[in-house]
């Protein structure tokens, strides 16, 4: 969320983080495509191979394959994450603390894993957000 | 030896991404540090096996097929959830679990099924066949622990200190595993334009990161 927030705003855009969790193309070009595939690849649902040419005659081939690799190492990822039991990096815990709420993300049992912020809250810097998470 | 050639797909897949697939494939069919090539190849074929029925309620999970091959249940049943339930996962359970096939080993069986699973849903959402899984090459685990890992704050171990999001220490207990996924990771995603929020890509970084958190939202994944 909070990257999509992010570069969204570093190309002077706002994306609507409700299509995250399936609401609306979040104001991104081709997103209703986009997250319609990412459901549908996710979930191996009847609908892929439907939802694939839609994305094909968007966006083209080569934005297809990047979407698939998206899909693909995403689906990695949150399994890496959720079977070590890795805590939310602090700086995208406290940027995401409003969104997470918003969204009811914060309902999902790998919450439990993450330490609430105990600081007040800031006002958020998401590119300085992405940046701190390497020391920079 | 594989290909990845995605043939099937009608469009040219640029060649890193193969490369990486293949080199992935290679890795998998080694011996690692806790599981032979045998044993790694046999984790990659249960992770198949859910992903093929993932979409089954939990009541006809009873009727998958039971394991015949060299793993262990407790491996066969932990890459199986893995596989499918992973947002499901608790500290209690890992913690049996490890308690069971090692720390360790069973880090390097969930590098194992984050590998696969990133190439399988790959190829799924192209629409091309899955690679068939390699032969395993023969040999022993060399059962080195890794230094310097300690308490980050997850359920298993993981390299102290670290710079860097936890996301990429996470499989640090199973160094070659970690290795594998994040040269995945690099090539699918992103590794040294992480911070960088604008791209020259084909698709634009806002585009990216929308696929991305709609795939953990539908996961349940909380990180």
């Amino acid at each position: 969320m909070v990257l999509l927030r992010a570069s969204s705003e570093a190309i002077g855009t706002e994306a609507n983080l409700d299509a995250t969790v399936g609401r609306g193309d979040g104001g991104i070009p081709a997103g209703a495509a986009l997250v319609a595939f990412a459901e549908a690849a996710t979930r191996g649902s009847a609908e892929l191979a439907d939802v694939r040419a839609e994305v094909l005659t968007a966006v083209g081939p080569e934005c297809l394959v990047e979407a698939a690799a998206t899909v693909g190492i995403f689906n990695g990822l949150v399994r890496s994450a959720d079977a070590t039991g890795i805590p939310l990096d602090g700086p995208m815990r406290d940027a995401s603390e409003e969104v997470r709420a918003s969204l009811g993300l914060d309902a999902f049992s790998g919450a439990a894993n993450t330490r609430a912020r105990t600081g007040p809250a800031r006002a958020g810097d998401a590119t300085q957000d992405v940046a701190r998470l390497f020391g920079e | 030896m594989p290909t990845f050639s995605y043939r099937e797909f009608g469009h040219p897949v640029r060649e890193d991404l193969r490369a990486a697939h293949t080199e992935t494939w290679q890795h998998l069919a080694n011996p690692g540090a806790w599981w032979t090539g045998a044993e790694r190849v046999a984790i990659a074929a249960e992770v198949r096996l859910a992903r093929s029925r993932r979409e089954d309620p939990p009541w006809l999970r009873n009727d998958w097929p039971a394991h015949t091959g060299p793993l262990p249940s407790g491996a066969v049943t932990a890459a199986r959830r893995i596989a499918v339930d992973a947002h499901g996962l608790d500290r209690a359970w890992c913690e049996e679990t490890a308690a069971e096939l090692g720390d360790a080993a069973y880090v390097e069986l969930v590098s194992v099924v984050v590998c696969t699973t990133a190439i399988d849903a790959f190829a799924e959402a192209l629409g091309t066949p899955h690679e068939p899984l390699p032969e395993p090459l023969p040999g022993d685990p060399t059962r080195e622990r890794p230094d310097h890992m300690g308490d980050g704050g997850a359920w298993v171990s993981m390299t102290v200190p670290f710079q860097g999001p936890n996301v990429a220490r996470a499989l640090s207990l199973a160094p070659g595993g970690q290795m594998a996924f994040m040269r995945l990771v690099g090539a699918m995603y992103a590794v040294s334009d992480f911070t960088q929020l604008v791209w020259d890509r084909p698709l634009s970084r806002p585009q990216v990161e929308l696929v991305a958190a709609r795939v953990s939202a539908v996961n349940e994944c909380f990180y």
